[in-house]
């Protein structure tokens, strides 16, 4: 049951609250601020689809959720609650119940997500065994079944196999198998599809949705492809530069971004039903973001920029029912920020 | 809608790989002709020293004339084409003859039956010993990067490989035999072989314990710059598995970190590690040549640059026979257990 | 009101190895700024110091010798080294069983490894190197006959071939030299063929080919500045491996002749009297370990300047 009131969900509708998530990671040329200030929310049973270009710190944010975020990277502030409770607050060990039981991630490339020296039986009845307490003969039957469901066919043979004899397709729904085995509540996809080739992608797609019908559970797809969302997602979330500037309904995404950069995304992806137009690109190019420009990070790029643009940036507010956005176009914005000028306000996106 | 990929159509693969066994069958024959082909360079080349065998033999006797010393000559078939001798000798040897020593007048096979074993036992508990040091302290430092014990590792690992070991043998032998009185200065103990089974078999731990006091100096001068070289090499190797993205997938599944290191990224690092093992095995062979020299080993190194000086041949032979026969069988079991352990490989 | 993008890579590297120039430099541009790398780095400054050091003494040793290293004086045997008791500075490192002063050894002793060193590298690098180009380069025949000599010659313990060459032609300096180089002119010859084959197929020398560049000029203009690095960190290691092994074989008795000081050959007459006159062997003994040490810092820094990861592990 989704709300469709323009306010938050109720409380225990709400599986994951990113708030205020910030993540830097020191370099060379100075302190890097990959994620600055993120804040979202997943809902029971919805696909949220996290969207950005490469670099935007979609993935970075996904690899919080976890805290899987790599030395010398740093979680340097905000909050995650997962049914409530705070991960960051969360001790390594905690985390690492909660990991591949009540929240699963999938990567990217599936020919290098499997430990290639180690059989799949070995790799799928690890997390069965270690979170559950299996017997191996019982985590065997449930990984047969698991591949079975994922559409490998002949599973109890191939679970004896080793990853290199499966295709790329096929090494996807087994890695999927794996991150549903314990029916996790929350799925984290980064890019399930990218790697593949088109024709496989399309399967995986379908496996995806088929799997959503028949779950109970949330995900959050992490992608750049316009169509894989609109294929799969509830809602979308769109980043740029380390933060977010508009989230809604898939439907108004797709029909009436308000955020510029969405609108310039939309119209990147060639059509074929408007025949003979040129292929449009967003002039310019991604921030520095060591030294992120004052102000909205897409002014410098932006087409309707103001004057404001420069001088503060825009924070996520809810301008139309369930549709926030973070530009200082949509009056809402600026007078949310007059209104509470100097008080950080808490944002339910 | 299951995947059509081209793989999963694959025919079911024949048990452990008819690959595998093909690659043995291949490998095993190429040893026996590089075996062949040593030997043959060996007597080839030592028959090219400048010196008479037989004269050097007879320098303390100028009792033998000249006809008899011709006629000795003959006798030990030193007259006949290089190619005959090499073939006789091959031929002997298939039955169990390997020649019989001009210095020692003993066959050189029994010669050799007393000292080789010691050279192999040294060897093999070197690299033992290496690994004892090299594997948890390679995976260490790689999990604590950039620590305080990763420095301790990088110097001693500089001072492993800087350190020639028959130096290091005799600076161990310096403190610890000379100074303390702790081990004693050379020789060799109990065989460790025999040593075991006793402790096994009668319970008593007196001959191990003789086998380890004389085993410990020379080993670990020997196996040291290895050990040193190798944990560096694990590091690395770790260090580069540990990026991978199955590592982060394992961490994803929420194992705890000893699965991960040990079960996940380790049997990854082994990989090339394995391989390098075959190598410094020739390494620490011609190591022990030269430290048999220090602690007074009973091996055959001695007995090599004794018969080299001697020019005797049937023993040189056998020697040159047998060492590299001992190598070229452990680059092939080497070989082999890479090709086992790299299922990509096993199965490509 | 576009922002400047984000500044490009830096293209620092050492235009002189790269065959190309990115940009016009001053001359030298690129050694200064290694010299600069260098004064930077902890390891390779303390490398270089003692490189230096060692260079120094092998090329002052008449000077620098307070004695003539083989004079004998049976009155002073077994002088103890400065600082303990019954030594004098007259010896600091004391002497030996024959009265030598083991000081006055070890400092002549530099100057033989030192050269050992140089030659041993001087052909070896360059036999194997050319033998290596010749292999990637041409291919074929030329690559099956040298890469199987490489092989055979690899699956040989290097001691044993070492004890059986000394035996054929009788120890001494430029024996052990041949008998060095021997050992290591396969490293050299793996190294270029393997950069000789990746180079083959880059654009620029098949652009070369195309327009008639004969190929051996080929060789020498384009493949090798690329292969120097290579080999310059590769020789700055085996100086170390050369050193050592000298000294092994010398101490085996199958080196250089007495009463030629060298390192090797020191600890052996040390050796025997390690109890009555540790001095005899501790004293070379460290000389060689500072040695390799410095030599090996050396090689270590130039090897993660010049390429990271360039034979990282072998």
């Amino acid at each position: 049951m989704r709300a469709t009131n323009g306010r938050a969900a109720a409380v225990d509708e709400v599986v994951l609250d990113v708030r205020d998530l910030r993540v830097q990671f020191p370099t060379r040329r100075g302190l890097l601020t990959a994620v600055d200030g993120v804040s979202f929310q997943v809902r029971r049973g919805e696909t949220l689809g996290l969207v950005g270009e490469s670099g935007c710190g979609k993935t970075v944010t996904g690899l919080s959720i976890l805290r899987l975020v790599e030395q010398p990277g740093r979680i340097s502030g905000g909050q995650i609650l997962f049914h409530g409770e705070d991960l960051l607050a969360k001790s390594e060990r905690e985390m690492r119940r909660l990991r591949g039981d009540a929240i699963s991630m999938i990567f990217q490339d599936p020919t290098v997500t499997l430990n290639p020296v180690l059989r799949i039986s070995e790799q799928m009845t690890e997390v069965l065994r270690y979170h559950r307490g299996m017997r191996r003969s019982e985590a065997r039957e449930r990984c047969v079944e698991l591949l079975r469901l994922v559409g490998i066919p002949n599973p109890e043979e191939r679970l004896d196999h080793y990853p290199h004899e499966f295709s790329g397709g096929m090494q996807q729904r087994v890695i999927i198998a794996i991150a549903l085995a314990l029916e996790p509540a929350l799925l984290l996809a980064d890019e399930p599809t990218t790697a593949l080739d088109v024709t496989v992608q399309a399967q995986i797609i379908d496996l995806l949705k088929r799997l959503k019908r028949e779950r109970a559970g949330s995900m959050v797809l992490i992608t750049h492809d316009l169509g894989v969302v609109a294929q799969l997602c509830d809602r979308v979330a769109v980043m740029y530069a380390g933060s977010i500037v508009e989230v809604a309904p898939l439907r108004e995404i797709l029909e009436q971004p308000l955020h510029p950069y969405t609108r310039g995304l939309l119209d990147c992806v060639p059509r074929l039903d408007t025949g003979g137009r040129r292929l449009r690109a967003i002039p310019g190019v991604v921030p520095d973001l060591v030294a992120p420009p004052r102000g909205c990070r897409f002014q410098p790029r932006c087409e309707a920029a103001l004057e404001h643009c420069q001088a503060r940036r825009p924070r996520l507010v809810e301008v139309a029912p369930e549709h926030f956005v973070a530009c200082y176009l949509y009056p809402q914005v600026l007078a949310a920020e007059e209104r509470s000028d100097g008080v950080p306000q808490a944002v339910h996106p | 809608m299951p995947g059509a990929g081209r793989r999963a159509c694959r025919p079911p693969r024949a048990g452990w790989g008819s690959s595998m066994a093909r690659f043995i069958v291949v490998r095993f024959a190429q040893s026996l002709l590089a075996i062949l082909a040593v030997v043959f360079a060996v007597s080839v080349i030592i028959r090219l020293i400048p010196g008479d065998p037989v004269d050097i033999m007879m320098s303390g006797n100028p009792g033998m004339t000249k006809a008899d010393r011709e006629k000795f000559r003959e006798e030990l078939g030193l007259t006949r084409p290089v190619l005959v001798q090499f073939g006789v000798y091959l031929y002997d040897g298939l039955h169990g003859d390997f020649g019989e020593s001009f210095r020692f007048r003993q066959p050189t096979l029994q010669l050799l039956g007393e000292r080789l074993p010691a050279t192999v036992e040294l060897t093999l508990f070197s690299m033992l010993v290496a690994a004892l040091i090299s594997v948890p302290f390679g995976i260490l430092t790689a999990l604590k990067r950039d620590s305080a014990l990763d420095f301790l590792g990088s110097v001693i690992a500089l001072l492993g490989v800087s350190i020639p070991s028959f130096l290091l043998g005799i600076l161990l032998v310096l403190l610890f035999s000379v100074t303390l009185h702790w081990l004693p200065t050379g020789g060799r103990g109990e065989p460790l072989s025999t040593a075991v089974a006793d402790l096994v078999v009668k319970r008593s731990a007196r001959p191990l314990l003789d086998s380890l006091e004389h085993l410990l100096l020379p080993s670990i001068a020997l196996g040291a710059a290895v050990a040193a070289w190798n944990t560096r090499l694990i590091r690395s190797a770790m260090l580069e598995v540990l990026r991978q993205d199955y590592i982060r997938f394992a961490r994803a599944k929420g194992l705890s970190a000893r699965v991960v290191v040990l079960k996940h990224a380790f049997r990854n690092a082994l990989i090339p590690t394995i391989t390098i093992w075959g190598l410094q095995i020739g390494y620490l062979l011609g190591g022990a040549f030269v430290i048999e020299n220090v602690f007074a080993w009973p091996g055959i190194g001695r007995l090599a640059v004794q018969s080299v000086f001697n020019r005797d041949y049937p023993l040189i032979q056998t020697i040159a026979l047998f060492t590299s026969v001992i190598f070229v069988l452990a680059s092939f079991l080497v070989d082999v257990l890479y090709h086992w352990v790299d299922p990509r490989i096993r199965y490509g | 009101m576009a922002e400047s993008p984000v500044a490009p890579a830096s293209t620092r590297g050492l235009p002189e190895f790269a065959g190309y120039s990115v940009e016009a430099e001053p001359r030298f541009a690129g050694v200064r700024r290694l010299l600069g790398d260098l004064w930077a780095s902890k390891k390779g400054t303390v490398g270089a110091l003692i490189v230096l050091l060692l260079l120094f003494t092998a090329a002052f040793a008449p000077v620098l010798a307070p004695v003539d290293p083989t004079k004998q004086s049976p009155r002073d045997k077994w002088v103890p080294p400065a600082l303990t008791t019954r030594g004098s500075w007259a010896h600091p490192f004391g002497t030996d069983n024959l009265g030598r002063d083991v000081l006055s050894r070890v400092i002549y002793g530099a100057r033989v490894s030192v050269s050992a060193g140089f030659l041993v590298i001087l052909v070896a690098a360059t036999f194997g190197s050319l033998m290596g180009a010749l292999a990637g380069y041409f291919g074929g025949l030329a690559d099956t006959l040298i890469m199987r000599l490489v092989d055979f010659q690899l699956s040989f313990p290097f001691v044993l071939l070492a004890i059986i060459f000394m035996a054929i032609f009788g120890p001494g300096f430029y024996n052990i030299v041949i008998a060095l180089a021997i050992a290591l002119w396969v490293n050299y010859a793996r190294l270029v063929r393997g950069e000789t084959l990746k180079l083959r197929e880059l654009e620029f020398v098949q652009a070369a080919r195309a327009i008639g560049v004969p190929r051996l000029a080929i060789i020498r203009r384009h493949i090798l500045p690329n292969v120097l690095p290579g080999i310059l960190v590769l020789a700055t290691l085996d100086v170390a491996f050369v050193i050592i092994y000298e000294a092994s074989l010398s101490f085996l008795g199958l080196g250089i002749q007495p009463p030629t000081p060298s390192w090797g050959i020191l600890i052996n007459e040390g050796y025997r009297y390690l109890a009555e006159a540790w001095w005899m062997t501790v004293f070379p003994a460290a000389a060689i370990i500072l040695t390799s040490l410095g030599i090996n810092l050396l090689g270590d820094w130039l090897r993660d300047t010049i390429d990271p990861t360039l034979m990282r592990t072998n």
